[in-house]
């Protein structure tokens, strides 16, 4: 990755929106017993771990008993990429001594790569099998990373969208309860959507 | 030592409600109408009032209402979304319809076009339907001459009850005229629903289309300063004034003047220049002036008749018979023209055009396809037919 403004100037004590940031580690444990390390920075993007952190709980590690090792990798993955990402927009922000043409000019085109760039991310991260979905949006509700969990929400979404009644039983594991008259009446009530 | 909890942990392609709430709140409602035959239990949660509520949330559209109307073919309502896409098409009972009154409801009004008393009011989202009946109050059985002229329906905003209002002439002459009449109808009584008289209008109103409209449970009609020269008091008429009536107390308040710089002018071409619209929640007079522009004037307080100018859109061609229809979150402007619907962004002052095949009458829908209920259920005599 091209090395941006942002990123020369990250070290230095700029006033940075939001008070200061520790460069602390905090360890999740998985469900299968593996450790992870994630700055806190990252880790607070889980309200759930940041009010366990604000608790003061975090100081063994956390563990996670509902998120499995291969899922808690890509959560972390996740946080790692958005937090920095809030970072440097909030450093954008702070700097109004940059009030240059050019350096906006730059700070705009790094944005707009920036946005991109984490738009391809996101859709690679998704791009997983179904049961792997389904334990992502598990893990993102427990741990309330609501970017996350909207994430994979909306992929699932898109690929149920075009689907017929019998492919949505199978990718949920539904079984059709109605009676026929039932079902009918369903398909009959309903009848401007199943008429294509 | 820690226990290995799995249970909980993989969701074994089985998800809880919630999720799969967060999950279909995303999809468009045609989609979810078609889910709700998957099973009993998906049945039941895409039709709960507040999945509903939350969809709406989530797809807060408008929708744009057309409705085709060949002389001797019953009408086709079409509900688009804003990219001219056919969401949902409805073939109603009735010959040579034409939509009236179509905005930011969850019912659409058709009338016939050669016998405009006739109207049925629909839900497009269950297909019932309302007709509404002709026959006149019975405050006004007596009368002998009794034409309908204007008419407009809205919701009172305290109670939710939709009512429509109409204006009726006993007497069919220009210049001064007889003091016209008013009639109120609460479709919500359903097979009771009956008009009911109530005290005219101060000055004579117009009947054609987009010369009145309802914002906040009050119907405005533009007062008919074409035809007539006097109000019922015996004033001249001002042209580019309103009279004003309140849905929910059923009584006319006071005339509402237009815009100074608007007011002048040949009355006959301002007539025509003219039309009510209701955006972002306000009273808009849209005022095509000498066909170069198009303004926008939102009422600001009723009373003092303050007006604020917020929209000028330029442009001969581009504006030409374009009617506002709402304006969206991002800022821009919906308008209907012959042909399309024009997304106009009021910063760049460009058009994003869709083509529109039915655009002669055009409204807007901000209700939800996916909802069940209905404040009226349909009359057996009248069937409404889905279509695609």
């Amino acid at each position: 990755m091209a090395a941006t403004p942002a990123d020369a100037s990250s070290s230095s004590s700029e006033a940075v929106v939001g008070g200061e940031k520790s460069n602390k580690m905090i360890t999740l444990i998985s469900s299968d017993g593996e450790s992870f390390e994630a700055t806190e920075e990252a880790a607070k993007m889980s309200v759930t771990i940041k009010h366990m952190i604000e608790d003061g709980c975090a100081d063994d590690g956390i563990p996670l008993p509902n998120v499995p090792a291969k899922i808690l990798s890509m959560v972390i993955e996740y946080c790692n990429k958005h937090a920095a990402d809030a970072d440097d927009t909030n450093k954008h922000v702070a700097d109004p001594a940059d009030a240059d043409e050019d350096d906006d000019n730059n700070n705009n085109n790094a944005s707009a790569g920036e946005k991109e760039d984490l738009k391809s991310f996101d859709a690679s991260l998704v791009a997983v099998d179904q049961a792997t979905l389904f334990d992502i949006i598990l893990a993102a509700n427990f741990l309330s990373i609501k970017g996350l969990l909207d994430l994979a929400c909306q992929k699932v979404a898109d690929d149920i969208k075009d689907k017929s009644v019998e492919e949505v039983r199978e990718i949920f594991k539904i079984e059709n309860d109605f009676t026929k008259e039932e079902e009918e009446a369903v398909r009959k009530e309903n009848a401007w959507a199943f008429n294509e | 030592m820690q226990q290995k909890v799995r249970v909980a942990a993989s969701s074994n392609g089985v998800l809880p409600e919630d999720m799969l709430r967060h999950i279909l709140v995303r999809l468009p409602a045609k989609t979810l109408c078609l889910f709700r035959a998957v099973s009993r239990s998906w049945r039941s949660l895409l039709s709960d009032p507040l999945f509903v509520a939350a969809h709406k949330s989530h797809h807060p559209g408008p929708l744009i209402v057309t409705c085709s109307g060949e002389s001797f073919e019953r009408g086709t309502i079409e509900i688009l979304d804003l990219s001219g896409h056919v969401v949902k098409r409805i073939a109603t009972s009735m010959k040579n319809a034409r939509l009236e009154c179509t905005r930011h409801l969850d019912l659409i009004c058709v009338a016939r076009n050669e016998h405009r008393s006739t109207r049925h009011v629909i839900n497009p989202a269950t297909g019932d339907t309302f007709a509404l009946p002709s026959r006149s109050a019975k405050e006004h059985a007596h009368v002998k001459k009794f034409f309908p002229q204007s008419f407009d329906f809205g919701q009172v905003v305290s109670t939710g009850e939709y009512k429509a209002l109409r204006c009726v002439s006993i007497d069919d002459s220009y210049g001064e005229c007889s003091p016209m009449l008013c009639e109120v109808i609460t479709l919500d009584d359903g097979r009771h629903a009956r008009w009911r008289g109530k005290q005219g209008p101060p000055a004579p109103v117009t009947s054609n289309r987009n010369k009145s409209v309802v914002v906040n449970g009050v119907v405005y009609f533009l007062v008919d300063f074409l035809n007539k020269y006097f109000t019922f008091c015996g004033d001249h008429v001002k042209p580019g004034s309103m009279a004003s009536f309140n849905l929910e107390t059923e009584e006319w308040m006071g005339i509402v003047q237009g815009p100074m710089p608007v007011c002048n002018g040949g009355y006959f071409s301002l007539f025509m220049e003219l039309s009510l619209v209701c955006l972002d929640g306000f009273l808009v007079m849209a005022h095509n002036s000498e066909y170069s522009s198009l303004d926008l004037w939102f009422l600001m307080d009723a009373e003092e008749s303050v007006w604020n100018k917020r929209y000028s859109i330029d442009g001969q061609h581009e504006i030409l018979f374009a009617q506002p229809l709402e304006i969206l979150s991002d800022g821009r402007i919906v308008l209907s023209a012959p042909g399309r619907l024009r997304l106009y962004n009021p910063i760049t002052k460009t058009f994003t055009d869709f083509e529109m095949r039915n655009s002669t009458f055009v409204g807007t829908y901000t209700g939800s396809l996916l909802s069940t209920e209905s404040t009226f259920t349909s009359e057996v005599s009248v069937v409404l037919v889905h279509l695609q």
